[in-house]
């Protein structure tokens, strides 16, 4: 499983088909496309911390916008 | 720790709530309350969030006040409400707000209990391990 496959299935597994995971890609916003409020952003950076091991700062919030930039801050390239 | 709506006394860890989540402070005394950000920091970036003194009715930003009341166990941990007031003061200025690692509630824990905690960060973190261990 690719390290996307990996983030969308814990997407559908976190928000329990509130968003369709269907469609999402790596340039999906979280935001605009997946409607993400601010809870829903700190529900994504709490399962991606615990699921991936990594640790989400304060310039990740205001940086992070698409699944790809998630997939980059899992990968260490943020 | 339990919440009512009882007048605060100094060194009380106070709180407001603020759409889904609450905002806490340090309640010295009714122009003195000590927080770490805003109720709101929308908008702000992280960077200039700081600890700071306002006044009661800026901490509740038009919400309603609670107080935390604290069980036997809890009063016996907690630091003396001179203390907790002297570490609240002593933090005026400090920057470095991160909403999952650094809060408002992590820094109320810290003035009363010494403790880095925040039940909100720790509640979410429990449901998501409970749901991707289905």
């Amino acid at each position: 499983m690719t390290k996307l496959e990996k983030l969308i299935e814990l997407f559908n597994t976190v928000f329990e088909g509130e968003i369709d995971v269907a469609t999402i890609s790596g340039d999906t916003r979280l935001i605009e496309d997946l409607s993400l409020n601010s809870i829903g952003l700190l529900y994504m950076a709490l399962a991606v911390e615990e699921n991936f091991g990594v640790k989400f700062n304060n310039d990740d919030f205001t940086n992070i916008r698409t699944v790809n930039d998630v997939l980059a801050k899992i990968e260490g390239n943020v | 720790m339990t919440w009512t709506s009882s007048l605060p006394r100094m060194g009380d860890i106070v709180r407001v709530k603020v759409r889904f989540y609450h905002h806490y402070g340090i309640f010295l005394d009714e122009e003195t309350v000590v927080q770490f950000g805003m109720p709101d920091n929308s908008g702000v970036d992280p960077k200039d969030i700081a600890v700071m003194v306002t006044d009661i009715d800026t901490f509740l930003n038009g919400g309603e006040l609670e107080t935390a009341r604290l069980s036997v166990a809890e009063k016996v941990k907690r630091f003396s409400p001179r203390k907790t007031k002297e570490l609240a003061l002593n933090r005026v200025g400090e920057t470095g707000y991160n909403i999952l690692h650094n809060n408002c509630e992590h820094f109320v824990n810290e003035c009363v209990f010494g403790r880095h905690d925040s039940f909100f960060v720790n509640s979410v973190r429990e449901e998501i391990r409970d749901k991707c261990n289905k």
